[in-house]
Order: structure tokens, then C-alpha cells, then sequence
């Protein structure tokens, strides 16, 4: 059954349900504590007709509940069944990007369960949640793979570990869990925005390996207070010839823009520095051509060498001089800091910034920025009438059930439960950890709506939409790396940006050189996941 | 009488039991600590040289049992004499090594001689220049990233001092960078230097101190002819120590600066690092690991046959 068709049955099933689920309901009232429903009576009171599980005491809560026909309602009966056998384990022990861990055990803030209360009271399967700082969870999962320890049923890792991760023989393919669950990752009304990002996020090399928990579409994020000064606007048409732009089209205007307000002493924050700042090359270097700049040809060859690959490292080491001085040295903390403190005019980032810096605490600003933050859509090249934008998908919290997992099938359960759209909407409305939405339920639900701001919608939507994959095949951290040492080399002005892109590519070759094929088989496969929106 | 007891008792002993027993009982005894060393020393010394004679990597999806799969003789380690970024690594390791080290020197040396004497709040001021010590590396390297912003407190003190804008991007210019790991170096480990020479200097003994001052001995000749001929061991330890706990930097750059900018505070070991979980190249740098600790034990046993060779020139009673 495909996801689509799936989805229309389920509507169909959520009428018949209601029903039964009525009667069910009556007949619960009659006689408290039934075996026969598994709930008790307590909880029971608090789920919406039709509905057998989920939360029931926190605000909106039948939004995010489910019953056997929802994908959260067939992973929790699949764990019953499989205790039913004896065959599901009493833990499950997650390794989590620690940034994420609150937003899975604490609870909303207007008080109530937490996700992993309700998982816990639903399944008794406990949950054993080992929080890991984003930087060093790659460390773990390997030592967990190569050791063959088993300590952890499921990985959560960046989603540009996959190809690695797959190619250590450390994840389990999960093609016939998802056969057998059906899980609404690709729902066309509630999943991933696009086919193409089910197809990113999910898959690697066409089968199904990982769930995403993220959605880290770096997004443009500008202070509106400065874009529309009128002073500002006219001091940067004296000096550009044309207005401060109310969505920029091109690099080229950020650029300028950039410019702009670094006179002003609020550059840029775009990060430069190694690691997170290969997000904002790669989102500029993929709109250098139409459809898109890929960073290898079908056959895994480098295309930093040509012309378009120079061109976007120049214009990348040139921005250095718009932004901070201390830039260099910054990670999202950093960036995020900048903005918050309004030591910067705008930054592509990950979109939870604006829900952590524009906010009230205590009925206060929490920082200056509250008030003063819009986002614009991707920005991009014109190549003749055509115009692309593009964002890139870079880190991304995805998760991965064990290849040692001692109890995969519980473990993928668990995992398409935590990722499921009602769930999901939970944990990234939970304002307390890093996890970005990105389905459509998510854009869509109330809370997540408001933390992460109106204003932001749009933009996330119009940013998925166009974001191209990172390097995510196996060698990745290997390709990353040179790529990292050799733009920082050339933005500190050891070497050129043309000589830059040289050596990376000596050095990608002889990387790709090494496992060539299941390369070339990767790169082909994530084609059809590149998006091909031109504007 | 004790002692004569002493020295008939294992004959004796020996003799009732029989060697062979006595021999068993021996390898009972030490057995477990035998087991231990095979298992935490050799066994992953044996695994590591198994390792670094292939081209195995965790990609290969295989365990490194299997890494006979790819075996590859003597690559890796003919790989490493042509592997430039290595030789940059160490060059860099040991710029930032001696000039850290001479500075930790200097200042301890200099602090150990200020605290020989009794003065007023020592305990006071003793502790707090131990302090930095106590600082977890990591957390050292945390508040140098913040001390060394270009916004950041160093800049603004020099700023308020000098009265004039004073904004380098220490941690983004080369040089700087290299500077301001340094001085978070120096900072924590100068402690060390000076409680080792402090211990050293305390121990020199006070009658020959003082029959030099009778003899007319200003302090600069004391120090010269008795105190530091005295200490000479001492500085050899605390010396050695640093260079070998130097040769190791890690973390205090890991956070400051990665590495960074380029690869100007690359040391050797955030270099293996990077090969280790960036490129995922563990065979190479199991050949890598293992002819460090080949150069190292070499550069060791050079220098105490140079201590002993030293030892047997020095005249009788010195």
C-alpha cells in the first residue's frame, strides 16, 4: 500500500473508528477498567472518540492522539503484539543529541505528560534516554558499531552519517518494518512537504534506514527593525542603486546587504567557521546552476573546480569581511548570541533561532531581538530567465535502530512512534530542546505554530521545498572535513579560494576513489531527491 | 635476629614445598596481575599492529578481525614518511611545546623562588596560584574562547589601559590564535612547574644556604652555584613532564579553536584526531600511534643512556 493510498484509507478507517470508538467509549463508562479496551478508566476519560492512546492532560492533547489506524496507534499495538509473544524487551536505550533529550522527557510547558511518560504508560517498555552533546554523538554510535557493544537499541545521529553509518553496517534497513507499520513519514497531508524529502531524510540508497526527528533546512532570519528603516533604505539605494529588497533574490543582493550593514557595525552572521559553516557553502555553491550545482557529477567525479565551484567559493571568502571578526571561531551558539544581542542584521540558520531569541520570559523580552525578527525564503542565483533558490539539509537529528539492537523490532516501534506526526508535534512543540519542525502537521499545529512564529511558516515551507542534501554518503565525514580545512585555509588568507577548491577536490578523488561504486550508486539514487523548483 | 629469620625462612620454605611448587605458587601470585598487563598492554598492542598493516577501515563494515581482508603490508606506515599534514602537525606541536613550556618554566621557576621565603597571606596567595591547575582542561578552554573574543574582556581591558580601540581576532588571525592557546597553556600549567620546583628549592638544605651567605654569597650566586645544582633532577622531572604531557595537547585547543583557523593550532594529536573520527583511517592511524610510541621510547632511551653516560663521567662525591 503506498503512503498516499494508505492515507485515504485511514481517513475512511477514522470515520469507521469514530464510531466503534463511541461505542466503545459508552461502553467503558459502563464498565471502568474493561481489559478488553486496555486503558484505564482514568485515561480513558480523556481521549477524544475513536481514540485509544496518547496524551490525555496536556493542552490541545487530542490533537495528538491516535488509535490503530494512525501510524502512533500501529506502532504501540505492534509492541502489544510482540508482548503478547514475549518478545519485547522490558528498555530500549536511546543515544540522543542532548540538546533534543528535553523535549522528549520533559513535559509542555503548560505542565501535563511528557512523550516519554506516555510511551512509557502505553507500552511498560522502559525508556532509557542517554543525551550526548551533538559534536561527539558520531564518536559514540562508531565506538558502539565497531566494538559491536549493543549498548544502544537506537542511534540518533546527523543525517549526514547515514552513508557512513549504513556502509559500517551499523543501521538495520528498515524497508519490511516500514512495510509491515506504515508509518506517516510520507503522508501527503501530514508528512514531509515533499516526496523528494521523505525520500532524503528517510532513505539512502533507496531503502529506508532512518527517521528524521529534525529539520534542519537552514532558513533566512533578518531583523526587520533595520530592513525597514527608512533611513537605512536610503542610505543603501545612494549606494546600490536600488531598495533594500522585502525578500532578496540573490546572493548577490545579500551580499550587498551584508555590506550594508557591516558599515553599520551588523554584518552578517552566516557561519564561516569549520563545520557549521559548510551549511552556507553549500547552500550558495548549489544555486550556481539550473536546476542545481551538484557537488559531484553522476559518476562521483568533483565539480569544485569548475567554473560555477570557484566562483561560489570567492563570493563565500569574500563575505568574510561583512560579518564579525570573531566568526571564524563561531557555532550556532555563537550566531545565535550575535542575532539575539543584536550584533547582527540577518543569518541562515536552523529555524528553532527564532523561537529561542524571539520570545517573552517572565512576560519580558527575553532578548533584544524579541519583536524585531522576519525570515525570507532561500536566496539563489539568475542563470538567464531562471532563477534558483536554495537552502541545504545539514546536520539534521535522524535516528537509526541498531544494527546489534538485541530488540529491532521494538526499537523500530519506538522509533516510528517518537517520529510520527502527531507525536513529532509534541516533541517539536515542546519548547524546551533543538528539534525544528518540518512535516505538514507540524507547520500546521497551533503550538508549534507559536513558538516557532507565524512569520516563520511560510518561509520553512518555501525553504524545504528548495533545500538540496548535503554530503551524506559513505566517506562524508572524510569529504566534509577536507572541504572544511581547505575554505578555512582560504579564509584566513592562507590560500585562494580557486587554490582552495583545488586541493579539496585532490583530496575528495582520492577519498571516493576508495569505495568509487557504492559512491556512484549513492550519488544516483539521491538524484531524484534534489529538488528541481526554478523560479 | 629478625633478619636472619628473615633470610632462612624462604630456604626453608623452599625446600618443604619443593622449587617447582614454590615456582607454581609464583606464577599464582603474579598471575592475575600477568593476565592484566596481557590483556590492557599486549593484546591491544598486538591489535594494533595486526591493524596497522591493512587498509581496514569501521566503512568497510567489516570488524577488525576481518581487516586481514585488506591487508596491505608496510602502506600505512610508508604512507605516514609522505604525509605532509603530519609533519606540519608535529612541527607545530613542538613550536607551541617549547615555547609553553620555556614560559611555564620561567614563571614557575621564578614564582617557586618568591615562595621559598615566608611572607605574609602565603597559604593565600599559594592556593590561588594553584587554582588553575584544578581547572578541568575543557573548562580552561571554554573561558579562554570567551576571554579571547574580539569583544571579549582581554581586548577591553587593554582598550580601558591603552585608551585607545584595541580589537584583534586573536582566535581567527594565525598567529594570534597560536598566542592565545599558548597563554591558555601556560596559564594552566605553570602551577605545576612551580609546586615541582617549589618542592625542589624547599629541599635544598639551609646550613649550606646560609654558610654561603656568611662566605659573602649574594642570592644570584646562591642560586647559581647551590640551589639549581641542587634541583637539577627536580627540573629534569618537571621538564620532562611537561614536554611528554605537552607533546599531547589536546583539549585546551580543541575547544578554543579546533584547530583553527586553517590549521594553524593543529597539533599531532587533534591531528590523529581528525584522522581517527573525521576520516575514519584507524589502520593508518594505528600504524601512526604505533611509530609514535617507537620514535618516543627511542628519544627516551637516548636520553637515559645520556643521563647514565653522564652519570659514570661525574666525579666520585658530586
Amino acid at each position: 500500500m503506498t503512503e498516499s493510498s494508505k492515507s485515504k484509507s485511514e481517513l475512511q478507517l477514522n470515520r469507521r473508528h469514530l464510531m466503534t470508538g463511541a461505542a466503545a467509549l459508552a461502553l467503558g463508562a459502563t464498565a471502568p477498567g474493561n481489559p478488553l479496551l486496555g486503558l484505564s478508566p482514568a485515561y480513558a476519560a480523556g481521549l477524544a472518540p475513536g481514540m485509544t492512546g496518547g496524551p490525555i492532560n496536556i493542552e490541545g492533547a487530542e490533537r495528538y492522539q491516535y488509535n490503530a489506524t494512525l501510524s502512533e496507534g500501529r506502532a504501540i499495538e505492534g509492541i502489544k503484539k510482540l508482548q503478547a509473544a514475549g518478545a519485547a524487551p522490558k528498555k530500549l536505550t536511546l543515544l540522543y543529541v542532548a540538546s533534543c533529550v528535553p523535549q522528549l522527557v520533559n513535559p509542555p510547558p503548560g505542565g501535563g505528560e511528557s512523550v516519554k511518560e506516555t510511551w512509557e504508560r502505553e507500552t511498560g517498555i522502559q525508556l532509557d534516554v542517554v543525551g550526548t552533546e551533538a559534536g561527539e554523538i558520531w564518536k559514540k554510535v562508531l565506538q558502539d558499531v565497531t566494538t559491536g557493544d549493543g549498548s544502544y537499541d537506537i542511534y540518533t545521529h546527523s543525517w549526514n552519517n547515514i552513508g557512513d553509518l549504513v556502509s559500517a553496517k551499523g543501521a538495520l534497513n528498515l524497508d519490511s518494518f516500514v512495510a509491515k507499520y506504515q508509518p506517516d513519514w510520507g503522508d501527503p497531508e501530514r508528512g514531509t512537504p515533499t516526496p523528494q524529502i521523505r525520500e532524503l531524510l528517510y532513505k539512502y540508497n533507496g531503502s529506508n534506514y532512518a527517521a528524521s526527528l529534525d529539520g534542519d533546512f537552514v532558513a533566512w532570519q533578518y531583523r526587520k527593525d533595520l530592513m525597514t528603516d527608512e533611513g537605512h533604505r536610503k542610505n543603501f539605494r545612494s549606494k546600490f542603486g536600488y531598495d533594500i529588497p522585502d525578500q532578496p533574490a540573490t546572493w548577490d543582493e545579500i551580499d550587498n546587504l551584508s555590506e550594508y550593514f557591516h558599515g553599520q557595525g551588523v554584518g552578517h552572521a552566516n557561519l564561516l567557521g569549520p563545520f557549521w559553516g559548510l551549511s552556507n557553502f553549500y547552500a550558495r555553491f548549489a544555486s550556481m546552476k539550473a536546476p542545481n550545482n551538484y557537488w559531484l557529477d553522476e559518476d562521483a567525479n568533483p565539480t569544485l573546480t569548475t567554473p560555477e565551484g570557484i566562483k561560489a567559493a570567492e563570493a563565500h571568502v569574500r563575505s568574510v569581511k561583512w560579518t564579525s571578526k570573531d566568526n571564524l571561531t563561531w557555532g550556532w551558539a555563537e550566531q545565535y548570541g550575535a542575532m539575539a544581542n543584536l550584533q547582527a542584521s540577518m543569518a541562515m540558520t536552523f529555524t528553532n533561532m527564532a523561537g529561542i531569541n524571539d520570545k517573552l520570559k517572565d512576560g519580558k523580552p527575553a532578548t533584544p531581538l524579541y519583536g524585531k525578527l522576519a525570515a525570507w525564503k532561500p536566496v539563489g542565483t539568475k542563470i538567464g530567465d531562471r532563477h534558483v533558490r536554495r537552502s541545504v539539509i545539514y546536520f539534521n537529528v535522524s535516528a537509526s535502530v541498531a544494527a546489534k539492537s538485541k530488540s529491532p523490532e521494538a526499537a523500530y516501534l519506538f522509533l516510528q512512534y517518537i517520529s510520527s506526526t502527531r507525536t513529532f508535534n509534541r516533541i517539536c512543540g515542546n519548547p524546551v530542546g533543538g528539534c525544528d519542525p518540518f512535516q505538514l502537521a507540524n507547520l500546521a499545529d497551533p503550538i508549534v505554530r507559536s513558538n516557532v512564529h507565524e512569520y516563520m511558516i511560510e518561509p520553512i515551507r518555501e525553504t524545504i521545498a528548495r533545500a538540496v542534501p548535503s554530503i551524506n554518503f559513505a566517506g562524508q565525514a572524510a569529504l566534509d572535513n577536507a572541504l572544511d580545512e581547505n575554505l578555512q585555509a582560504a579564509l584566513t588568507g592562507k590560500v585562494t579560494a580557486a587554490q582552495a577548491m583545488k586541493d579539496t577536490e585532490q583530496a575528495w578523488k582520492k577519498i571516493i576513489a576508495r569505495r568509487r561504486d557504492e559512491t556512484v550508486a549513492a550519488i544516483r539514487a539521491q538524484r531524484s531527491a534534489w529538488p528541481t523548483i526554478v523560479d | 635476629m629478625s633478619s636472619g629469620h628473615a633470610a632462612k625462612t624462604p630456604g626453608k620454605l623452599s625446600e618443604s614445598l619443593g622449587e617447582r611448587k614454590s615456582r607454581r605458587i609464583g606464577w599464582l601470585l603474579t598471575g592475575p596481575a600477568q593476565a592484566l598487563l596481557l590483556f590492557i598492554v599486549v593484546f591491544p598492542t598486538i591489535v594494533t599492529v595486526y591493524v596497522s598493516l591493512t587498509l581496514w577501515t569501521p566503512l568497510d563494515g567489516q570488524p577488525w578481525t576481518q581487516a586481514y581482508r585488506w591487508f596491505a603490508w608496510f602502506d600505512n606506515y610508508v604512507e605516514i614518511f609522505h604525509d605532509a599534514k603530519l609533519f606540519s602537525a608535529l612541527g607545530r606541536t613542538l613550536f607551541m611545546v617549547a615555547i609553553a613550556v620555556a614560559l611555564e618554566f620561567a614563571l614557575g621557576f621564578g614564582l617557586a623562588l618568591l615562595f621559598v621565603d615566608r611572607f605574609r597571606f602565603r597559604p593565600i596567595y599559594y592556593t590561588l596560584i594553584l587554582m588553575p591547575m584544578m581547572v578541568v582542561p575543557a573548562v580552561a578552554g571554554y573561558m579562554f574562547l570567551m576571554l579571547f573574543q574580539s569583544t571579549g574582556p582581554i581586548n577591553q581591558i587593554i582598550s580601558a589601559v591603552s585608551g585607545q580601540t584595541f580589537d584583534p581576532t586573536w582566535l581567527a588571525n594565525e598567529r594570534l590564535a597560536v598566542s592565545a592557546v599558548i597563554t591558555a597553556e601556560v596559564w594552566q600549567w605553570t602551577p605545576m612547574v612551580f609546586l615541582i620546583l617549589l618542592a625542589g628549592l624547599m629541599s635544598v638544605p639551609e646550613d649550606q644556604v646560609k654558610a654561603a651567605r656568611l662566605l659573602g654569597a649574594n642570592e644570584l650566586q646562591i642560586l647559581r652555584r647551590i640551589s639549581i645544582p641542587r634541583i637539577k633532577v627536580v627540573i629534569a622531572i618537571a621538564l620532562g613532564i611537561r614536554l611528554i604531557e605537552g607533546l599531547k595537547l589536546f583539549d585546551i585547543m580543541y575547544i578554543m579553536t579546533r584547530g583553527g583557523p586553517g590549521v594553524a593550532t593543529e597539533t599531532l594529536s587533534l591531528y590523529i584526531y581528525k584522522r581517527t573520527y573525521g576520516d575514519l583511517e584507524w589502520a593508518y592511524v594505528s600504524a601512526l600511534g604505533l611509530t609514535i610510541v617507537l620514535a618516543m621510547s627511542l628519544v627516551a632511551l637516548c636520553l637515559l643512556e645520556l643521563a647514565k653516560r653522564r652519570g659514570r663521567q661525574r666525579p666520585a662525591g658530586v
